[in-house]
């Protein structure tokens, strides 16, 4: 009976042990969690007024799964769970984690470099392959654009090491550029004239540096001719209209010919004409 | 100059005001003010002499609304908010210990302002669009605006477009070697503006160029230029120079952004 009672005793002592042990459990992770939310937001603001957008983006991250890391090994500790037996399993499991994470170590270590090197800001737009958007975040293990389709894009950051990134927004100002192509009738310092007149005439065109008229190449089916103007990245949309429909609008004008491709057919002679034969469905001449 | 002086507008009447190419319609009702403008493009269009009956069938009014209830306005002429780049029409060369000075006209823009001491805003409106320009390296730099003029030397006694300010600049190479320049900028936010019966002048800028590779250094006089008299200050910088402060203003260089 004594034993009987004795068992319930500790059957209850275990209960009340587990139920204390619970509770403080519970409170050290909903204290330990609402805390650490408050600690990380406020470090993250501190750190923004110092450091750039996404350094403290990082230290923000940084200090949060930290954090984390120490309330579950407070919470650990509750239960008394030796953390030598766990690390001890930890380091036979990270052989095995660390072949299966490579990819992610490479990203995490591409972000240290990327965030060391800064091609690029939050804020900026990049294109990175096929992909063209503006930086909404640099993590650890990638990058975050958002498209001008609204698309979310994320880049592994191993992927921005190894690839060219251009950073469209570094410089206030860059150059659009236009290839135009003429007939060969047509007169080229003419041509260049009137491509020099539309870019003083707008407004958006910087008048210096002055615009780039480059006789390129006598091509198979026009005379090509390289037109760059300079203009502040906000302008680029509705530059590249304009110029586009002006150039469109005053060679229509001017009546000079914008060639589409074509093939002469030589017969063996300039002037003869190319002989044509006419047959019936067997082939014989009709 | 009349154009510059506190006007009165009765609700619902449409008063109409010329400023070089710029033609303004102005409308106030109560608490609201009415606002539309355009722009003549060409110089033959200028001599054109319109009133409120000549409105344009497709104009639009800008609708502002406002606390007082106030009839009164007045137009304030400021230089553009941007830096001038001004162009000479050819090189100019000052040689060591030389002084130049020169006189740029740059357009106006003008703060519609209303209330007490007409010191709220309702708009700044530029009387001519200029085009942009960079002033500096591509890498870094800053906007401008840009205009080509000769620089005059001599303007006795002439009246300008009425929306011009003209900015006396005086330069001296206290440097050993020559100084050649194809552009200067001139910092439009420390001018201040002084109307005279022929023209609207800014205050005098003085230049000391101390040679290539050191930055210049510049003067704001505080007085109006001694070049029309009398002068009435009509309006103060959008930003107080200090004493002297070095600044680049000259750009020797051409820079050759051509090739692929």
């Amino acid at each position: 009976m004594e034993s009987l009672t004795g068992i319930f005793a500790n059957i209850k002592n275990i209960e009340n042990f587990s139920s204390i042990v619970l509770i403080r459990a519970l409170i050290i992770a909903v204290i330990g969690y609402l805390g650490l939310q408050l600690i990380s937001f406020f470090i993250g603001k501190a750190a923004e007024k110092n450091l750039s957008k996404q350094s403290a983006m990082l230290v923000q991250k940084s200090i949060y799964y930290f954090g984390l890391f120490i309330i579950i090994i407070l919470i650990l500790q509750e239960f008394k769970v030796k953390l030598s037996a766990i690390l001890g399993a930890a380091g036979v499991f990270g052989i095995a984690i660390g072949f299966a994470s490579q990819t992610s170590i490479s990203n995490i270590i591409s972000g240290i470099f990327l965030i060391g090197e800064k091609p690029f800001k939050v804020g900026d737009i990049i294109k990175v392959g096929e992909h063209l958007g503006v930086v909404l975040s640099i993590d650890l293990l990638s990058i975050k654009i958002r498209g001008f389709d609204n698309k979310f894009i994320r880049i592994p950051n191993e992927n921005l090491i190894k690839t060219e990134v251009s950073n469209i927004t570094r410089f206030p100002i860059r150059r659009l550029d236009i290839e135009v192509g003429v007939a060969y009738k047509e007169d080229v310092r003419r041509v260049m004239d009137i491509l020099r007149d539309l870019a003083n005439k707008n407004p958006m065109v910087l008048d210096e540096p002055e615009p780039t008229l480059i006789f390129k190449n006598f091509g198979d089916s026009s005379l090509e001719i390289f037109f760059g103007v300079w203009f502040v990245n906000a302008d680029y949309v509705k530059l590249k209209n304009e110029m586009m429909i002006s150039i469109k609008e005053r060679f229509d004008a001017e009546g000079i010919e914008i060639p589409f491709p074509h093939r002469t057919i030589y017969a063996g002679s300039v002037t003869d004409p190319i002989p044509v034969k006419i047959t019936n469905e067997g082939g014989q001449a009709s | 100059m009349e154009l510059w002086k506190e006007s009165e507008i009765e609700n619902g009447v449409c008063q109409y005001r010329r400023i070089g190419p710029l033609r303004l319609w102005i409308q106030h009702e109560n608490k609201e003010w009415l606002l539309a403008y355009d722009r003549l493009v060409k110089k033959e269009d200028e001599e054109e002499t319109s009133d409120e009956d000549n409105k344009p069938e497709d104009l639009e009014f800008n609708r502002y609304f406002v606390k007082d209830k106030s009839n009164k306005f007045k137009l304030l002429p400021y230089p553009p908010e941007r830096d001038v780049v001004i162009k000479p029409e050819s090189k100019i060369r000052i040689i060591p210990e030389g002084t130049m000075t020169f006189f740029a006209v740059i357009p106006l823009v003008f703060k519609f302002s209303i209330g007490k001491d007409f010191k709220q805003i309702i708009d700044e409106i530029p009387t001519q669009e200029l085009s942009n320009t960079w002033f500096g390296e591509p890498v870094n730099g800053f906007l401008c605006y840009s205009i080509k003029t000769a620089l005059m030397q001599n303007i006795k006694n002439r009246a300008f477009d009425i929306n011009s300010i003209i900015c006396p600049i005086t330069v001296k190479n206290s440097s050993s070697s020559d100084l050649e320049f194809t552009r200067l900028c001139v910092r439009t936010k420390h001018l201040t503006v002084f109307v005279g019966e022929m023209n609207l002048w800014s205050n005098r800028v003085n230049v000391l160029y101390r040679g290539s590779g050191q930055e210049s250094s510049i003067k704001y006089e505080d007085k109006a230029p001694d070049l029309e008299r009398p002068l009435k200050k009509l309006t103060e910088p959008r930003v107080k120079p200090g004493n002297n402060f070095s600044i680049k203003s000259f750009d020797t260089f051409r820079f050759l952004a051509g090739g692929q």
